[in-house]
């Protein structure tokens, strides 16, 4: 084998919009950072702002690499790819166990190796190709069995790091996936149900409208009475089941949950970050206080301001005026790759690009979400401006990804 | 290899995914709109408040003058020894070198410190009321004192010319549970409140309004310049024009310099107190700067208990200064006629007890027994007049009442009545022997000098009731306004004329006459009237009392002359108070 059969440099075929607006975003993420990590009565530090130079190159070259990388090459050895993956995913679990630490990451000295990052890449490639080539017909409902399973592994180790963020990722990049691929609403339902149950079963009067919603739906769709009768019930035990879930999570996980409700309820905790992202935001105004002029930035009152929190920072200082431009630069990039989709040469090129354009589309949403109090608290970065190396090389790893389903 | 499979992906499935997308972002667009354009105000005050930090700057509290203008409270710069506690952290060494300069132990300092301390960013006061000498010292070498500094508030001074701390009260640091109490006033730990007297009757006048100085601190909370950011200026309290006199009372506290009493001077016509004195009084300066412990035990120990305000507070029997009640009551009920006379022999007996007169004084009328102050007539008279009548014009007379003046923690005596017996001693428990000793103002008869001085008033006007007072006019420094205060006057019910005639003459004749009990209060041309009173007591030597006021048109004064123990009031209290009137009278005239 040659390395001709792994990759082909077809720059020549690349997206050029999407390519020159994502750099554009990164640029926009250097010029927050750098104002992100300016405080009043500190010498400049220029520390993160080359960090994130270092860290661009790295994503470019994850760029690269998954541009340029053969889509045959990945069909083949998809099975492969994704048994390494869930080994790497695996392995900080058994150094976690010899020493002291979270197991989400690999040390390797120099830098660390976050598994779940890169899963993302593989759980992708691999749900591609196992919707691409299935057999079975997206109008049998035996047809998720198989993607469910190939979610569920690296999902469950995931969860169980615990990392919810992570987790929701990969579900949304799923169900994107497995909508796309034309497998049957009510099939969606059905499986989705349950997860709706949860979450309608804290209260007693949503459970109650959601039940009716769900007993209607499995009649109109089903003429299997024991069927029908059974679902309807597996659905009702999840929700009167909910409230010992809920006991067995973590506190910190349910407060998280709680606090993204109402962010009041613990002004001091986590919910201190929710207000104060949101005092940025709101003091921005409609044309912001301008470059370096942020208050809550520069006087150190935002958490995490040039990672999680970097969305806040550019609020303050550019405003609703800023803001809706670089919304719309993100909305534009998501809109615009769907659609590759649509025109994609096969249906794994199209998997793929629906697959990646949906894993940036989940942790833009989740990432400014939570900044506008939203969503909770995950601790899950912006694509291409938020600080951070690892990251930026998921996110040019995923544009490549799809730029790559789009290419010959 | 790889093989070109068509494509089979559902377009409208794609293009739900599309439109999804574009709702999530819409969403995010909304809710900046919402955060960012609806409620822009809300957040911009809330990261203004949070960038700015505020401290408080206090208001110069208002001066309080008397009557002619001159200063009896005003401020004077205090200089305190402040340490910013994250600096100092750092400089150690700026310790012992502050204590070298103070020579105060260094514990003492830190201890200090800790006490005073408020976040580590915000100055803590560690010495207070430093002297010029070592103001000057420590700023000659604040340089070398890294975070250390001098800082200085206003301090209450009190003129050294009276004591009158009873008077004025004084002003101290908000002690715990008033805090708690006056917390939804504003005051906050470390606000300075005023206790006693003027300053307490009057704080919310005195108080003014503290002004706030922003400063820019980060989020922990450390300012990041020394300039302030914004500055509210604080609004000055209310100065207070007192009625009384700094030189009569002055004169008045020298006079009772070896008593314990009380003296007090009002104009009748409208109850401004020219003179009110308690003796003993205290330095109230020497709490404003702060006691010692040896300070404070001194004063609380004190047998002559200076903390402990006569006029207002000191419930006396009042002797025979009580006797007019009886003799109105009688005169108007008819039960007596002015030429009606009982005989004295010294001697009353009433169901084998034997009640007293001060001399055997033979046949006398009502003049007669006034001016000498003959008990035994009292003695017949209220047998036949009855306790009824006796005790309704008594409250008449405001006996038993609070009579209103503008200090804290007057006490209202007490006014027997039938009531009052019957719940005191039980029903049927008590008999008209009682009445005798209350006739003559003993027994359970209690009064306050301050009610006296308006009950000498209404004797003086004919039955106005006035409210005595000692606050005269507000002057808002703000404004430059001056507004006069105003007091009810009322009026008791109708008596008649011939009755206040009566009176007046024996009341004349106690001071003018030569056989007179209060010969010694009068002062020629000032047109006297009065009665002493000399108050039998369980505690020990009887209580000598005077009241009096002058008859005449320009020069409306009642004075009361009280000492406890003092023996006679022919002796003691008519006297001083002779001196008094004379001492107001010669210095209007000037």
């Amino acid at each position: 084998m040659r390395f001709r059969d792994f990759f082909k440099f077809k720059f020549n075929q690349i997206d050029a919009a999407s390519f020159l607006l994502v750099l554009l975003l990164t640029g926009v993420g250097l010029v927050a950072i750098y104002s992100a990590t300016s405080f009043v009565g500190t010498e400049a530090n220029m520390q993160y702002f080359w960090k994130q130079m270092l860290g661009i190159f790295g994503g470019l070259s994850m760029f690269v690499m998954l541009y340029s990388v053969r889509k045959s090459f990945l069909l083949s050895y998809a099975e492969v790819i994704f048994m390494v993956g869930i080994g790497l995913i695996i392995i900080p679990y058994i150094l976690s166990m010899v020493s002291a630490g979270t197991n989400r990451w690999i040390n390797l000295g120099a830098f660390q190796i976050q598994p779940s990052e890169y899963m993302k890449f593989i759980l992708i490639t691999m749900l591609a190709k196992v919707f691409s080539e299935s057999r079975r017909s997206p109008l049998e409902p035996g047809y998720v069995l198989y993607p469910l399973g190939i979610l569920a592994i690296p999902a469950a180790l995931v969860f169980a790091q615990p990392d919810l963020g992570t987790t929701l990722i990969y579900i949304a990049v799923f169900v994107a996936m497995l909508f796309a691929s034309g497998y049957k609403m009510y099939y969606i339902f059905m499986i989705a149900a349950p997860l709706i149950t949860v979450l309608a079963a804290f209260n007693s009067w949503v459970f109650l409208v959601w039940g009716i919603i769900v007993a209607v739906v499995i009649f109109l769709n089903n003429k299997n009475i024991i069927f029908s009768v059974g679902m309807f019930l597996f659905n009702i035990l999840i929700g009167v089941l909910t409230p010992y879930f809920w006991n067995a999570i973590k506190p910190y996980q349910q407060q998280r949950i709680l606090t993204m409700l109402n962010p009041q309820l613990d002004p001091m905790g986590a919910g201190y970050q929710v207000i104060q992202s949101q005092i940025a935001i709101g003091s921005g105004g409609f044309h912001g206080k301008g470059f370096l002029q942020g208050t809550q930035a520069h006087l150190n009152f935002l958490p995490e301001q040039h990672t999680d929190f970097i969305f806040s920072v550019i609020s303050e200082e550019f405003g609703f005026i800023g803001i809706t431009l670089i919304l719309c630069v993100y909305c534009f990039l998501v809109l615009r790759w769907y659609r590759m989709a649509i025109n994609a040469k096969s249906t794994f090129s199209a998997m793929l690009i629906i697959g990646g354009t949906t894993a940036l589309l989940a942790h833009i949403f989740i990432n400014v979400g939570m900044t506008v109090g939203i969503l909770p608290v995950t601790g899950k970065p912006l694509p291409f401006i938020s600080y951070g190396g690892s990251f930026l090389m998921t996110s040019f790893g995923l544009v490549g990804l799809v730029l790559n389903g789009n290419a010959e | 290899m790889y093989n070109e499979v068509k494509n089979r992906m559902k377009r409208h499935r794609v293009i739900a995914l599309l439109a999804l997308a574009l709702l999530m972002f819409l969403i995010l667009i909304v809710r900046f709109y919402s955060l960012q354009i609806v409620n822009y105000s809300l957040y911009r005050s809330e990261a203004v408040g949070n960038m700015l930090n505020r401290m408080d700057i206090a208001a110069p509290r208002g001066i309080v003058y008397d009557r002619n203008g001159k200063k009896l409270i005003y401020n004077v710069p205090c200089y305190n020894i402040v340490v910013y506690p994250d600096i100092i952290k750092q400089h150690p060494e700026t310790w012992q070198k502050i204590s070298d300069i103070t020579s105060v132990p260094i514990e003492t300092l830190q201890k200090e410190m800790k006490r005073n301390q408020y976040g580590s960013y915000r100055p803590a006061v560690i010495l207070r009321n430093i002297d010029q000498r070592t103001n000057a010292v420590i700023n000659e070498c604040i340089q070398n004192l890294p975070g250390a500094d001098v800082s200085f508030d206003p301090i209450r001074e009190y003129t050294d010319e009276i004591l009158s701390g009873n008077l004025l009260g004084y002003t101290a640091e908000i002690r715990g549970r008033d805090l708690y109490r006056y917390r939804d006033e504003g005051y906050k730990l470390g606000d300075i409140i005023g206790y006693d007297g003027i300053e307490k009757q009057y704080e919310s006048e005195l108080r003014g309004t503290k002004g706030y100085r922003y400063k820019q601190v980060n989020a922990s909370g450390k300012p990041l310049s020394d300039k302030a950011y914004e500055q509210i200026n604080p609004i000055p309290g209310n100065a207070l024009y007192l009625t009384v006199d700094q030189e009569l009372q002055a004169y008045a506290e020298s006079l009772l310099v070896d008593y314990n009493g009380a003296a007090i001077m009002m104009n009748y016509e409208n109850g401004e107190i020219i003179t009110s004195v308690t003796a003993p009084s205290y330095d109230p300066e020497l709490f404003a700067r702060g006691l010692t412990q040896t300070q404070w035990d001194s004063i609380v120990q004190d047998k002559r208990i200076p903390l402990f305000n006569r006029t207002i507070r000191g419930q006396y029997p009042p002797g025979s200064i009580y006797k007019m009640i009886a003799a109105i009551a009688g005169l108007e009920k008819k039960v007596i006629d002015p030429n009606v006379e009982f005989e004295c022999t010294g001697v009353f007996d009433m169901g084998g007890r034997e009640f007293k007169c001060s001399h055997v004084h033979g046949m006398e009328n009502l003049d007669d027994a006034l001016a000498h102050s003959c008990n035994i007539y009292f003695y017949n008279m209220i047998l036949e007049l009855g306790i009824d009548d006796w005790s309704a014009y008594a409250k008449e007379m405001t006996m038993g009442q609070l009579t209103g003046v503008d200090l804290p923690g007057e006490l209202n005596g007490i006014c027997p009545d039938r009531a009052f017996l019957d719940s005191r001693y039980g029903r049927r428990k008590w008999w008209q022997g009682m009445w005798l000793n209350m006739v003559i103002g003993q027994g359970d008869v209690l009064m306050t000098p301050m009610q006296a001085v308006r009950y000498t008033a209404i004797l003086a006007t004919r039955g106005k009731i006035v409210q005595p007072h000692f606050l005269g006019r507000i002057y808002n420094v703000q404004e430059a306004e001056s507004q006069k205060v105003e007091y009810p006057v009322t009026h008791t019910r109708h008596i008649s004329s011939s009755t206040w005639e009566e009176i007046e003459t024996g009341m004349y004749h106690a001071v003018q006459s030569s056989w007179g009990t209060g010969i010694t209060a009068n002062v020629p041309g000032l047109n006297m009237y009065g009665k002493t009173g000399t108050a039998q007591n369980p505690h020990g030597e009887p209580h000598a009392w005077f009241i009096g006021y002058t008859k005449l048109k320009d020069f409306p004064c009642a004075v009361v002359v009280f000492v406890e123990h003092g023996l006679a009031g022919s002796d003691i209290a008519a006297p001083i108070a002779g001196k008094l009137l004379k001492a107001y009278y010669y210095m209007r005239k000037e």
